[in-house]
């Protein structure tokens, strides 16, 4: 028994009926959507772009700690 | 146990698992809540770490209380971030690294894994830092403080017990509202906390250079990569199921409204070197000058929750590193298991720990280089991380129909993520090419 079947179960509020709380530790493992049997995500347009400029983003911050690596190297030479 | 369901819930099958009974529905949804609480919290607060409270007060001592309105900005921002984060770990069961690896495949997973790493270990050498500094004017060597803190923050995991490390650690979170009593007790006036809360302006100089890059600087603070990271994998630890979705958005809302709170209270009491017209060097400094103002409790009460910032930051971004390493290296990492189960998973937090503290016990250790890498690489790190999470939000075929995002949120995380790709490019060139931007 899980809280979520417990939770979609509308008790009758007496006190004669509890009401059940199980903390997430103690509750029976649900089956969750980890993807482990989907492989790589597909690649649509808007994923494309979106790790296009993620690519762009990278090269820039990445060319621009280069360059001042390069300066500060020349400087302390 | 009889309900107005067709189908009755048999009470032997309740009794097979730890639970407990309670009168009515509204003590049920308390304690479901509180069962729940505590990776949102911890996350936010934690957030509040040795670097920010060196950032805000640095703010407060600058600008007085005028940029207050800019976290209340920041609120809905840090929310809708880490909401998507709670939502991911719920319906995956798994941490934001593993996800990388498995959708998006090595390149993406090693880099991001790497690129945490390396910025969450140069965040803990800031943390052990800071421990450093408020030790010394406590007037306790930091060869022995920052060892002790290495030992506690290692003991602090070694439980074999989430549970008992989520509770000591909301302790540490709920000692850091005494930021809130020092802030009252600097006195600002209230009018014009109010005044900087409601009305967003740049103060008495305008928007110089140098307000531009604190703005920057506080929005880099309030957002950190490893927050995606640590709450992800602290959900999944905690094995927070689909039903628990609600509790989780409250938890992760309440946490937004106390890092907020107490991040003003810190620019408040910056605000106090701010009225005196005292110049700011570092929190240690600030301790120092305000104490002969206010009382010694409040020099004792800065030095005290800067290493408590320092020791909630730490913990959480040493469990970041180990759990990401560990998720995409598959090897057991709960919080849940004994040293000898988990081996991988606790020699990463213990190795990374003790060398974090190393680093700030050498003499005359690069500690500003340590700092500027830290903001340049979190510049590279925050847009890539969260652009995943976004993605993985969007992931139809992964988290089903009714996990994903809905189009007002894609509009509202676009814009969000938007503007940080800008600002943290904006810190990344200011730190790097320094002369570009003008000092006033």
């Amino acid at each position: 028994m899980t809280q979520q079947n417990l939770n979609s179960v509308d008790f009758v509020e007496t006190h004669a009926e509890p009401f059940v709380v199980i903390h997430p530790l103690d509750d029976t493992p649900e089956q969750k959507r980890n993807g482990s049997d989907l492989g790589l995500i597909k690649m649509g347009k808007g994923v494309k772009l979106v790790l296009c400029v993620l690519r762009i983003y990278l090269f820039l911050v990445i060319g621009l700690a280069g360059y001042r690596l390069v300066e500060v190297m020349i400087m302390h030479r | 146990m009889r309900t107005t369901s067709q189908n009755p819930v048999p009470s032997q099958q309740i009794s097979s698992v730890k639970h407990r009974v309670v009168k009515s529905r509204w003590q049920q949804r308390l304690l479901l809540l509180l069962v729940v609480v505590g990776p949102g919290l911890i996350v936010m607060e934690a957030d509040n770490d040795a670097g920010a409270v060196s950032t805000y007060t640095q703010a407060g001592a600058q600008y007085g209380l005028h940029l207050l309105w800019l976290m209340v900005l920041l609120l809905p921002v840090c929310y809708f971030v880490q909401e998507m984060v709670a939502r991911l770990g719920i319906a995956t069961g798994e941490g934001h690294a593993a996800m990388i690896y498995r959708r998006f495949g090595r390149w993406w997973g090693i880099f991001s894994l790497f690129d945490l790493l390396i910025v969450n270990f140069l965040t803990l050498v800031t943390e052990f830092a800071g421990i450093a500094l408020a030790a010394r004017q406590i007037g306790l060597s930091p060869i022995v403080a920052v060892p002790l803190s290495a030992v506690g923050l290692i003991l602090m995991v070694l439980t074999g017990s989430y549970r008992r490390w989520e509770r000591f650690t909301i302790g540490l979170c709920i000692l850091d509202l005494f930021w809130l009593v020092m802030a009252a007790a600097s006195r600002p006036s209230s009018a014009n906390v109010v005044h900087n809360l409601l009305v967003p302006n740049p103060g008495p100089h305008g928007w110089t250079p140098s307000l531009v890059m604190m703005v920057v600087a506080i929005v880099g603070t309030t957002i950190a990569p490893w927050q995606l990271f640590f709450q992800q994998s602290a959900v999944a630890d905690k094995r927070l199921r689909f039903s628990d979705l609600k509790n989780a958005r409250i938890d992760t809302l309440v946490g937004s409204i106390f890092t907020i709170l107490v991040a003003g209270g810190m620019i408040c009491v910056g605000n106090a070197l701010y009225v005196h017209h005292i110049p700011f060097s570092d929190p240690a400094q600030m301790a120092a000058a305000l104490g002969p103002i206010y009382g010694r409790w409040i020099r004792a009460g800065v030095l005290l929750f800067m290493v408590n910032a320092s020791v909630l930051g730490a913990t959480a971004i040493s469990l970041a590193s180990s759990w990401a390493i560990a998720e995409v290296r598959n090897w057991p990492h709960s919080l849940q298991l004994p040293f000898n189960e988990a081996k991988g998973f606790y020699l990463a937090y213990i190795l990374g720990t003790f060398a974090a503290a190393a680093v700030v016990l050498v003499p005359r250790a690069p500690l500003q280089l340590i700092i500027v890498g830290v903001q340049v690489l979190a510049g590279l790190m925050l847009p890539s991380a969260i652009v995943f999470l976004q993605l993985l939000l969007n992931d139809r075929e992964l988290i089903g129909d009714d996990m994903v995002n809905r189009q007002w949120n894609n509009v509202v995380n676009w814009s969000i993520i938007t503007i940080l790709f800008i600002l943290s490019l904006v810190l990344a060139v200011q730190q790097l090419i320094p002369s570009l931007f003008p000092s006033n």
